[in-house]
């Protein structure tokens, strides 16, 4: 215990609040949500009104489904976790000003299409048409917005695809909460029929994906870490944009429309599944590819910078090897648990949360001798030297057979 | 292979680089601008008047926008009120006309209300209240919505009728339609044009 408590300082690695008031996209922010929060109180005041048992159920039902979501997202980056902060104000912007401005941008751009291809033709194809680019541009703004405000917690595609996916989950959440209300009728039965078409069947495959792949995007384009040429970056974000917006198209466009009529009775309600899985899928596919890609990417980078760092105390080759596979970061913990107990183990997880911060502050520093850097790895060989001293600790934390 | 980018040694510190942010909130706040009103704007932009007035029994006149044309002429009901209807894509209005008709907007509203159920609809739904409105020319007004059933072709429909009366008295019954779920879509350029109507 004596000697954790001796262990240095840990380097402050970046701001972890979103409350930077000296930069101006902080009050672009604030001004946002301040005037588009009065909307959206209004509009569930009046949800309230409508029917107070279908406006709590319906809210009930999408934080069922929220909550998991949001807990998925945050792990989804192994190596970084982003401040609780930050992702509270992605998922304000996709829940209030996003909704909000996409509201009565929806509603102008479709005068257009109605204009140019007349109302039986705008009935058909104004969802298809409008949403996809308003939407999507709308959401990405909040990731722009997100990145101007910290800057510093952007580091590449993984860390953009979790903001893109919260502000998606943010949107998807008021959303579904408008269409039970307002489209399904508040009445508890629709509702459910509301819920189990937009969360049950088709909530795999909605905003939070599509906005989490235009995060990406936004993501590689400004990350530090690569010297990808601008042109590069720019095609990337441009085509994973294309991306989210054609699979937003198709979900709303006439086009693979399997759905039955209403009312469903029977096996109806499994073609619902199917019609969605139709529209979907393909798109959910091509995410978890570019998921794992990114994170692919993301172990070369780490592996690639801590390398640097084997023969300066910070990390050994062997403790690099289970670093760069969570799996392995966690089975490790475990054995160490087992073998030294829950203390061992949490001393290992801080080891390791330190040698990813290592590499972090390797990448931002601008020589090998920074002070911060040097910080750090004092910090990461005092851990090793906590851990050794630990009764049972030795060689657990690194994956070796015990000797 | 390592792919770290080291920044350059003369680079200015990066908290330093981020206190400079006016120029992209501008940016962001231009692309929210377009993206809201854009669409406003376009739509405004392109609602042209097409096309000579049309008038009705030399009491009502309108400009049809482009795309919408003359369909008819007829009575409301036999040897009723005369009127014209524009169609668009599926969106149509029906321009009556009343003239010297007197009273309030909200008495020919009940008129033309009877009307529509003795001579135009079947299963006819109105709704509860009338509105009031004023046009953007001026004139004032009231506005109900309906829903019902054309007998001939067995399509439900959905309309907002605006009805208004003149100083001069006379009356003019704008009855924007469409089949049901439509009317939403034809809407804007049906408000366009009664707005800019002309009742003498």
């Amino acid at each position: 215990m004596s000697a954790i408590a001796r262990v240095p300082s840990p380097v402050r690695l970046t701001h972890t609040s979103f409350f930077q008031t000296r930069r101006p996209a902080f009050w672009l922010f604030v001004v946002l949500f301040v005037v588009t929060g009065t909307v959206t109180w209004s509009e569930q005041r009046l949800f309230q009104q409508l029917s107070i048992t279908g406006w709590a159920l319906s809210w009930g039902l999408v934080l069922l489904y929220a909550l998991p979501v949001c807990a998925l997202i945050y792990v989804l980056d192994l190596y970084e976790r982003e401040p609780p902060s930050v992702l509270a104000a992605a998922l304000l912007w996709g829940a209030v000003i996003a909704t909000t401005l996409a509201g009565y941008a929806n509603e102008g751009w479709g005068l257009v299409v109605s204009r140019v291809g007349g109302p039986a033709f705008a009935a058909r194809w104004t969802a298809a048409l409008t949403a996809p680019v308003v939407e999507e541009a709308l959401k990405g703004l909040g990731v722009v917005v997100i990145y101007l405000v910290v800057r510093e917690e952007i580091d590449d595609a993984m860390d953009g695809f979790v903001y893109g996916a919260l502000v998606g989950l943010g949107f998807a959440v008021v959303e579904d909460v408008f269409y039970f209300m307002a489209v399904f009728g508040g009445r508890p039965a629709r509702v459910f029929q509301g819920f189990f078409l937009r969360v049950v069947a088709g909530g795999l495959y909605s905003h939070v994906l599509y906005t989490g792949l235009v995060g990406m995007g936004i993501g590689y384009a400004v990350e530090r870490r690569t010297a990808a040429p601008i042109r590069r970056k720019a095609l990337v974000l441009g085509a994973l944009a294309a991306t989210a917006m054609a699979a937003h198209f198709v979900w709303n466009s006439p086009f693979l429309d399997l759905f039955p009529s209403e009312p469903w009775r029977g096996l109806d309600w499994l073609q619902v599944i199917l019609a969605t899985s139709v529209k979907g899928l393909p798109f959910l596919g091509f995410v978890v590819l570019a998921l794992w890609l990114a994170r692919r990417r993301e172990r070369r980078w780490l592996t690639g910078v801590l390398a640097a760092e084997t023969d300066d105390g910070g990390v050994s080759t062997e403790e690099l090897e289970v670093l760069a596979h969570p799996r392995r970061r966690r089975a490790v913990r475990r054995e160490m648990r087992r073998r030294a107990g829950s203390r061992a183990a949490s001393v290992l997880h801080r080891f390791q949360r330190e040698q990813v911060n290592l590499a972090m502050i390797r990448t931002r520093v601008a020589t090998e001798e920074d002070p911060a850097l040097i910080q750090q790895r004092a910090l990461c060989a005092s851990l090793r030297m906590a851990l050794e001293a630990m009764p049972g600790a030795a060689s657990a934390g690194t994956g070796r057979p015990a000797g | 292979m390592t792919t770290t980018m080291w920044p350059r040694p003369d680079e200015k510190p990066e908290v330093q680089r981020a206190e400079r942010g006016w120029l992209p909130v501008v940016w962001v706040l231009a692309s929210l601008l377009v993206i809201v009103v854009g669409g406003y704007v376009t739509a405004g932009a392109l609602s042209e008047p097409a096309g000579p007035p049309m008038r009705v029994a030399r009491v009502v006149q309108i400009q049809p926008l482009s795309g919408w044309s003359f369909a008819e002429r007829g009575t409301v009901c036999p040897g009723g009120p005369q009127f014209a209807r524009l169609t668009r894509g599926g969106g149509s209005i029906d321009v009556a006309a009343y003239p010297g008709a007197g009273g309030t907007a909200e008495e020919l509203a009940i008129t033309y209300r009877r009307e529509l159920e003795q001579c135009e609809l079947t299963r006819l739904s109105v709704s509860s209240s009338l509105e009031p409105v004023r046009t953007a020319s001026g004139l004032q007004g009231v506005r109900f919505t309906y829903s019902g059933l054309v007998p001939k072709t067995g399509t439900s429909i959905d309309g907002e009728v605006t009805v208004i009366v003149s100083s001069a008295g006379n009356g003019a019954a704008f009855d924007g339609w469409a089949p049901a779920g439509l009317l939403s879509y034809a809407s804007g350029d049906i408000n366009t044009m009664i707005d800019e109507a002309v009742v003498a």
